[in-house]
């Protein structure tokens, strides 16, 4: 699960400073290491482009936005009130993910036309068919998601591709858990019904 | 709830499908080096400073260049000078006419050129013979609301009822001239002077569906012989 490989989380002590403590392990649950930017940026930077490429940012401005989403972070981390961390960044990233989806239509309205993008250029690697089949695949789950409303699509991608658990979607997002298994119920049925129109359409 | 892929017998083919799908695509992994290119972009990149901090005190200067700008631009002698023949010369013929402490607005700025406070002054005997202006001008406005803050705010009838006679006097077809005459009739009712009783019958035969002809009907009846 990617939380528990480097779970740190936030807490707010008694003097109302903040501290992080990492729960995948019992040693690391008890000590407390200081909140700083840079202890921030290694624990949580995959987390952040892994949230940004759910949230349908394109491969090729990911690295951007993460940059983006932490000089936010570096810039508002003193604001920062210990609560939530994994929430309070991920609605960081959001912003930046739409403010980019902005940026883009109002360059595609000004170059009229759809802006290329990296992933159209040909692959050149030596594992080129390989790679074209995940591409494929990636795409053919992409279509399908994309056709779902986006909370549900959202809460699909991080719970089955992503592989984050259901709790720690909900603390993201900060809704109940409950919420977080309705969106997925109702997203695995859309996911069925519209890979099954997906493969009759190919005639299989 | 366990994730689809996962699962080890699925219940359909259309979800075998999607758990081959699912399978044969793995979680995102950000490209190698990636984590540290942006680190060292961000280093280059120094900590801005904060502007939501200096946002008040930004607003505050501007609001206090602002207004030290317009204070200057007010004092200034091409503004006075222009402003001069409009505004004071009326008020300070009525105040001179009165013997009166002039209400504010008509007072003469400290720093106006008292050469031609004279003038103005002394062309104020003249009779006014320009033509009344169809919108209410600033001599205009000044006499009747200081009339209006005479008799309303301050409590002193006689001074609002000369206001308001030097006003029909000069502007008898004014903008506010039905405004100064239902006020000259309150003034003169408050002072129990029958004139009132006369402006009353004026102001019906002027403005016979006018917005003061209850108060006029009032003091008419009031006055009436």
């Amino acid at each position: 699960m990617p939380f528990s490989n480097c779970m740190l989380v936030s807490s707010v002590s008694n003097d109302g400073d903040i501290h992080l403590r990492d729960v995948s392990s019992p040693e690391g649950a008890r000590r407390e290491v200081p909140l700083d930017f840079a202890t921030l940026y290694d624990t949580w930077f995959e987390h952040v482009t892994c949230w940004l490429q759910a949230l349908g940012a394109p491969s090729a401005d990911i690295e951007d936005l993460a940059q983006d989403v932490f000089l936010v972070v570096r810039r508002r981390l003193c604001d920062f009130d210990g609560r939530n961390l994994a929430g309070w960044l991920y609605r960081i990233a959001n912003r930046q993910v739409l403010q980019h989806r902005r940026r883009r239509w109002i360059q595609s309205v000004i170059t009229l036309g759809p802006m290329h993008s990296i992933e159209d250029v040909p692959d050149g690697r030596t594992n080129a068919v390989e790679a074209l089949e995940t591409q494929e695949k990636r795409l053919q789950l992409e279509q399908i998601i994309k056709k779902m409303t986006p909370k549900r699509g959202l809460v699909f991608r991080l719970f089955e591709v992503e592989d984050y658990s259901g709790e720690e979607i909900a603390n993201m997002l900060d809704v109940p858990v409950n919420t977080v298994w309705t969106r997925l119920h109702h997203a695995r049925k859309d996911f069925f019904a519209l890979l099954a129109s997906m493969n009759e359409r190919k005639g299989k | 709830m366990e994730p689809l892929k996962f699962r080890s017998s699925p219940d359909s083919p259309i979800e075998a499908d999607a758990i081959a799908l699912l399978r044969s695509i793995g979680r995102y992994q950000p490209p190698v080096g990636q984590k540290q290119r942006v680190r060292l972009r961000m280093l280059e990149l120094s900590v801005p400073r904060r502007i939501s901090i200096l946002q008040p005190v930004l607003v505050a200067g501007l609001v206090l260049i602002g207004a030290v700008a317009s204070a200057g631009l007010a004092l200034h002698p091409m503004h006075q000078q222009t402003q001069l023949p409009s505004v004071s010369s009326p008020v300070r013929s009525f105040a001179a006419a009165t013997n009166d402490s002039p209400p504010s607005a008509y007072s003469t700025p400290d720093n106006v050129d008292p050469s031609r406070a004279n003038v103005s002054s002394a062309s104020n005997e003249a009779p006014f013979r320009e033509a009344p202006p169809r919108t209410a001008q600033p001599s205009e406005k000044v006499l009747v609301f200081d009339a209006m803050h005479a008799l309303r705010r301050e409590g002193h009838p006689q001074q609002a009822a000369k206001l308001l006679d030097e006003y029909l006097r000069r502007y008898p077809q004014g903008s506010l001239a039905e405004e100064a005459l239902a006020l000259s009739i309150e003034a003169s009712t408050s002072l129990g002077d029958p004139k009132a009783g006369n402006l009353a019958d004026r102001y019906l035969v002027l403005y016979p569906n006018g917005r003061f002809r209850t108060a006029a009907e009032r003091a008419r009846a009031r006055f009436a012989p």
